[in-house]
Order: structure tokens, then C-alpha cells, then sequence
């Protein structure tokens, strides 16, 4: 007997948004039992509302006009009722927040099958059958809000796994995990799919992740696809390119590119000596108890980039507010020296987190950037510079709040450099940047660090780390264990060293 | 493994049934709307009790067990010093508010999710209500969580830019920060809203429970005794 597709889209159009526009247009799209498919595109091709058009959100959750056929598993969508639906397909969102219901990871995978009415050996049985493949059943009491991101993510989806669906949609799985957390869940999300002839369909960005388990390569661009085909065409620098796809790292275009100069020790910007930090609440630290920085030595120099890289729940957030006086150490001292000159207000130094709606206060994107300017910098165009730069120039009369999250990022970090400070300090810059915004954020940063300004980034995006400069500093183990700063040399090139102040940059990297 | 906060945050409440919790919380609030001057002070200590307790065992936080300390502090100055019948209404309201608060908490500390949604079902409970309450206890982290990162992105904002000098600038900061939020809790809610419906949360029908609960001798004679207090303090 033949198995239906586990998903049929026949000419699907879709226009949704306060706007009304049309987000798709003219989709065709089969999955088959057992694909793994790998979709992908620039910001707002699209890929999102095809997920939820796809599960039947749009329209019956969030508003939107939708023509065309969907079918799952050879049943029309539309005779299905929206709790019917769950059986057929689960869908993961980008924040695995705002899938969590429950305060334990036990209860958070019974919460679907008790909805649906099963009895409870049954209910007992699916639990601890999703709880074993996403490898939580021995952590299965303890609570979600002090699990770290990737323990997280693994809790939705063994929340959807329990209810059974033959289709996994994910929006973004791999944005803000480590290499190691995503390439691990994709590979048992994988690997599930594969044993119970299930198929997956995976949107995001970082494809590098994805593309060793991808059977099929689905590229969008404008709402409609414009590539469908063998997922190895990514690896092509060109094909990248052509489509703002990021490269894949280990591409000729995943290279070193910035230029440091004139760095010396005597140009430092902030030195943090002897820090240490706990939170007296466990569950910031992922519900282990202790100190989160220990002893932490960090010189930062003017016109140099500093990277800090660790797994999930390493400290790099911690260590970054830290360093911009958004947390007092436990102990130690952290100093923002530098020319107080130039510094006309504030501390001279600008840190955009991991939230950066909550920076902006005018209801104009344009206004906002003004409120930013620094004084020196109104009588030239250095606004209009940076919308170019980031790519903003479309957004300048919307509202900040109604941006998408990578528009939101990009204007906040437009913001931050209008402010010219001494200092910059970025946690995950690059989430939700496709290859061209990626390119955009490299070019804004390089300048930044050109001309005089000292850069930290603490992220563990590869695309970006690979394309950053040499000065990089890695925090150990993972979640909650004390973590002690120290040299990590950066792929194939040498770094320089001063005793005791791991990350400082002697031998400034070439552009290749 | 299970880390030590997480066994110890359940080591005060986990013996009893959730129904005799909520019992408990419900004879409490009772107790407490219902006493008068004499019973105020008993209460008052009662609650700091409870309130020092659930601090060890649950880990409240810091600034929230501090604001509970200094209300429940304050209440009870204020009823004995001056005795005055509007300070006497303040110091009652906040003793009320922080026994309410501090029953809440350990209630729902010592309570999973699960069991809470079972508890309330065998109480003929509407399964709407019961979904509701399940998701709005769900959202009640994620609520502290962004009110963290609006004060964070607020102090980060200063920190570029200078703190804002006039009562109106920080009148609009405050007010920036009340928006972003709403509009960032609104799409949390959406969010979550599209989670539960893939989820089968507008299933029609009875909900099945994972966890079996079983009322004991011990939570009837707990229920038995809180409703005995709560009957006596308010017939007092």
C-alpha cells in the first residue's frame, strides 16, 4: 500500500500581518515519509509562514488570508480540527519558552496527551518513551524554568513527540544553542524521524548545522521557493551568495576578516581583575548552586575585537553584564578606563543583550536612532550611514516594537554604534541574520573596531567566530561550574599573549 | 540527577495532597480576611514564620522574600505603635496580603503543574479554567524573566546615554518600558496561544491526569483543622 505524503501543498498563497502582505505566494510542496527538508532564505522570505500555514495557524490562530490546498498525512487540513491537528503534525517555535506550560519536565510532556483525553498508562508510556529519545527521562522532576536553552528546546519536543505527530516542523531549532547542543538535536530529532518513519521539516539560518542530515535542499526568496533540489548545492560559495545564504563554515567565504590595528596594552578600554559572580538565585544558573565566574583576568583594548565562545550556559552573558556594569561582581573589579575626554555621557560603554526591544524608546525607528547620536556625531551623517550599513533604510517610518527580531537586533546595534562608544558589548549578535545581514553586521563591526572603538561579542554562532578576529577567549563547562578565562587559539592563527590577560591582541590578523 | 535546590524546594509541601493544599490556602485567606485586632498578631507571626520557611525550602529570591519581610514588618509597627484606626486598617490589609502571598507561593512551589490541574479537575473544576490556569502559571516565570530584561536594557540605556535628569524623561523611560513589555508579553501570549492548540488544548471532552492522587488521613485531618480555625476566627 503506498504511504501518503506526510505533507501536500498545491499553489498556497497566504497574506497575513497588520499590513496584509503577502507572505507566500504560489507554493508547491511535498514531504514525503521520511525527508528530511531543509528550508531556508533570507529574513522574511517567508519561512515562518509557511510553517504555520502548513500546521493550520494561519489561519485559525493567528489571522491571515490563505488559498490553495494543504493536505496532512492525505487528509485535507481544513476538515481537520485544530486539536486534530496535534496528531498529524508538531511544530517547535524559535523561543522554547513560549512552548513550556509546566513547571516540571515530566508534567510538560504529559500536557498534550492529557489533553487529548488518553488514559493514563497510555499517557505514562508516551511520556517515558519521549523523555528516553530526547534523553530527559532521568532529569524528568526537574523544573523547565532551570533548564538551560538547549535543555529547553529538548523539553518542546518531547512534548510534541509524545503526542505522536508524523511530521516535526521547526522553526530556527538551532538559533542561540552551541555546536554542540544543536548538531546533538537535530541528530536525535533525526535519528527519531528516520526509526519511526517520520519526516521533518527544519527552517533556519545556520544551515551548516542542518546539512549533513538534510535529504532535500528548499530555498525561498519573496514568499515563493526558488530552489528545490539536493541539499549539497549549499555548499557552493556561489549558490551562498546568490540566494543571502550563509556559507556554510569551512567555505572560502567563512574566513577571518578583520583588520585590528595599532592595538597596544597601553590603549585599554576596561580590565576586569579577580572577578567573581553568583547569582543567589539557582535557577539564573541552571539550577546549580556556586559561583558562575571565577577569577576572571580580561584586558580589552581600544581597536580590538574580543570573542567570547562557550557552550549554553557557559557564563558569557553573565560575564558580559559584568563588564557593563549590569552586574556587580561578587568580588574583583572591573574598570572602564580610556580617554574620558571623549566621552561626552554615560559610562562610554553599550551593551545590547539578548532582548533589545527594551532599549528603544520613540515610536520611530528613525527618531530612535537620532535619540542615540552622539552629540559629535549629529553635525555629519552618521545616522544615514548606519541604516544603510545594517540595512535599515526600509524600516526608518515603522515602529520599532513592530520590527522582526533580526530588525530589532540590527537596529539596536545601529544605536549602540551612533552612541560611539569606547566600548561595545554584543550577546549573540548574529540571531536571526541571514548570510547577507551577517555580511552587513561584519562590515558595521569592522568599522566600528577600525576606527579606535573596542568590541566584545560573546556568541556561539560558527558563521560568525570564523569570521571574527583572532583575540578569542573560550569559557569552559558547561552550566553553572565555576568558569576560569584562558587562551584558546583561534583557528590556525597565533595569538598574542600577556601573562595572566589571555585574549589581548600583540599580532593583529590580515585580512585574507 | 536532580540538583539539591530543586529536592529542596519541594521538601515542605510535598507530603500533602494539592487539594489539601489549596484548602489550606483557601482557610488562610479566610483566617486572615476574617481577624480582627486580637488574632493580628498571631497572624503576623504566622506569616513570617511561614514566610522564613518557605524561604529556606523554596528559595523565593531575594527581593521578593525581602519585600514580604518589610510589608509584614511594617504592618505590624504600624497596628502596635499607633493603634490608630487608618494605620490599623493599613497594617491588617498588609498582613492579609503578605499571609495570601505567602500561602500562594509555598502552594505553588511545593505543587507540579500536573497535580495542580489533576487536583482541580477532581473538583469539578471547569477544564477551561483549569487550562487557563495551567498556561497562566506557565507564563508567571517568562513574566520575570522580562521584567529582568526590561530593568537590565533600561540600566544598559543609562549606562550609554546618561541617566535621564527631569522627572519627565524618566517618566517616559518608565513609560517606554511599560509598552515594550506589553508588546512583548502580547507576543508571548500569541505564541503560546498557536503551542497549545498543536497541543490539543481545545479538545472538547475530559482531560486524563498523569498523576494519580490519592486524599490521605493526613490531609484530612489538615483540611479538617484549617477549616476549624478558619470557621473560629470567623465566627470570632
Amino acid at each position: 500500500m503506498k504511504m501518503s505524503d506526510r505533507l501536500r501543498i498545491e499553489r498556497l498563497s497566504c497574506r497575513f500581518g497588520p499590513e496584509s502582505t503577502e507572505a507566500l505566494h504560489d507554493i508547491c510542496l511535498t514531504v514525503r515519509p521520511g525527508e528530511f527538508v531543509l528550508l531556508t532564505g533570507r529574513s522574511g522570505c517567508g519561512k515562518s509562514a509557511l510553517i504555520r500555514c502548513g500546521s493550520g495557524l494561519i489561519p485559525r490562530v493567528f489571522p491571515g488570508r490563505v488559498s490553495g490546498a494543504i493536505q496532512l498525512n492525505g487528509r485535507p487540513l481544513a476538515t481537520l480540527r485544530t486539536w486534530e491537528i496535534a496528531e498529524h503534525v508538531g511544530v517547535t517555535f524559535q523561543d522554547p519558552d513560549h512552548q513550556l506550560f509546566t513547571r516540571t519536565i515530566e508534567d510538560e510532556a504529559a500536557f498534550g496527551p492529557e489533553n487529548l483525553g488518553l488514559p493514563q498508562p497510555e499517557v505514562a508510556e508516551r511520556v517515558e518513551q519521549a523523555l528516553r529519545l530526547t534523553g530527559l527521562w532521568g532529569i524528568r522532576r526537574r523544573l523547565t524554568a532551570a533548564l538551560s536553552f538547549g535543555q529547553k528546546r529538548r523539553a518542546g519536543i518531547a512534548g510534541i513527540l509524545a503526542l505522536g505527530p508524523r511530521l516535526l516542523l521547526m522553526d530556527e531549532p538551532a538559533s542561540v544553542l552551541d555546536e554542540e547542543s544543536a548538531r546533538s538535536i537535530l541528530g536525535d530529532v533525526a535519528r527519531i524521524a528516520a526509526a519511526h518513519g517520520g519526516s521533518v521539516v527544519v527552517a533556519e539560518h545556520r544551515i551548516g548545522y542542518v546539512l549533513e542530515f538534510a535529504t532535500r535542499l528548499i530555498v525561498m526568496q519573496g514568499g515563493s521557493i526558488v530552489y528545490h533540489g539536493n541539499p549539497r548545492a549549499a555548499m557552493d560559495g556561489r549558490f551562498c551568495a546568490r540566494y543571502g545564504l550563509r556559507p556554510p563554515v569551512g567555505n572560502p567565504m567563512g574566513r577571518a576578516r578583520f583588520v585590528c590595528q595599532g592595538a597596544h596594552m597601553t590603549d585599554l578600554a576596561l580590565t576586569a581583575r579577580g572577578v567573581c559572580f553568583s547569582y543567589p538565585d539557582c535557577q539564573r544558573s541552571y539550577g546549580h548552586r556556586g559561583p558562575v565566574l571565577a577569577d576572571v583576568d580580561l584586558d580589552v583594548a581600544a581597536s580590538t575585537a574580543t570573542v567570547i565562545e562557550g557552550p549554553n550556559g557557559s557564563g558569557k552573558t553573565t560575564l558580559l553584564k559584568v563588564l557593563a556594569g549590569l552586574l556587580q561582581p561578587t568580588s574583583g573589579t572591573v574598570h572602564r578606563c580610556g580617554n574620558n575626554q571623549r566621552r561626552s555621557r554615560g559610562s562610554g560603554v553599550a551593551y545590547v543583550g539578548h532582548q533589545p526591544a527594551y532599549l528603544f524608546r520613540c515610536s520611530q525607528v528613525e527618531r530612535e536612532l537620532d535619540s542615540w547620536l552622539a552629540p559629535e556625531a549629529r553635525q555629519n551623517s552618521t545616522a544615514y550611514h548606519l541604516t544603510e550599513l545594517l540595512d535599515l533604510g526600509h524600516v526608518l517610518t515603522r515602529h520599532p516594537l513592530a520590527l522582526s527580531e533580526g530588525e530589532s537586533r540590527r537596529l539596536a546595534i545601529a544605536a549602540a554604534l551612533a552612541a560611539q562608544p569606547q566600548v561595545l558589548i554584543l550577546d549573540e549578535p548574529s540571531v536571526g541574520f541571514d548570510g547577507y545581514h551577517l555580511d552587513c553586521l561584519l562590515d558595521a563591526l569592522e568599522r566600528y573596531v577600525a576606527a579606535g572603538g573596542a568590541l566584545v561579542v560573546a556568541s556561539n554562532d560558527p558563521d560568525l567566530l570564523c569570521r571574527m578576529p583572532a583575540c578569542a577567549i573560550r569559557l569552559g563547562a558547561a552550566a553553572g561550574g565555576p568558569q576560569k578565562i584562558r587562551e584558546r587559539p583561534q583557528r590556525g592563527q597565533s595569538t598574542g599573549q600577556h601573562s595572566g590577560i589571555p585574549q589581548s591582541l600583540e599580532s593583529p590578523p590580515r585580512l585574507l | 540527577m536532580e540538583n539539591s535546590c530543586e529536592r529542596k524546594a519541594g521538601q515542605a509541601g510535598n507530603i500533602l495532597d494539592p487539594r489539601a493544599k489549596l484548602a489550606m490556602v483557601l482557610c488562610l485567606y479566610t483566617a486572615a480576611c476574617a481577624a480582627g485586632d486580637a488574632w493580628r498578631l498571631a497572624l503576623v507571626w504566622a506569616a513570617a514564620a511561614t514566610w522564613a520557611l518557605c524561604t529556606v525550602h523554596s528559595h523565593l529570591g531575594r527581593s521578593a522574600g525581602t519585600l514580604m519581610a518589610i510589608a509584614v514588618g511594617a504592618g505590624a509597627l504600624a497596628g502596635m505603635r499607633f493603634g490608630q484606626q487608618w494605620t490599623a486598617a493599613v497594617a491588617e490589609t498588609a498582613v492579609r496580603v503578605c499571609i495570601v502571598l505567602v500561602g500562594g507561593r509555598a502552594f505553588s512551589r511545593s505543587t507540579g503543574t500536573g497535580e495542580l490541574a489533576a487536583a482541580l479537575q477532581r473538583l469539578r473544576c471547569p477544564r477551561s479554567v483549569v487550562l487557563v490556569l495551567l498556561a497562566c502559571q506557565g507564563m508567571v516565570d517568562g513574566l520575570g524573566r522580562e521584567v529582568d530584561g526590561a530593568r537590565e536594557a533600561a540600566r544598559a540605556r543609562a549606562a550609554c546615554l546618561g541617566t535621564p535628569r527631569s522627572p519627565a524623561a524618566a517618566a517616559t523611560t518608565a513609560w517606554w518600558a511599560m509598552v515594550s513589555f506589553c508588546a512583548r508579553l502580547l507576543r508571548r501570549a500569541d505564541t503560546m496561544a498557536a503551542a497549545a492548540e498543536l497541543r490539543g488544548f481545545s479538545r472538547p471532552g475530559n482531560r486524563t491526569s498523569l498523576h494519580s492522587l490519592r486524599f490521605g488521613v493526613l490531609d484530612g485531618c489538615v483540611v479538617a483543622a484549617c477549616c476549624v480555625a478558619a470557621a473560629l476566627l470567623s465566627w470570632k
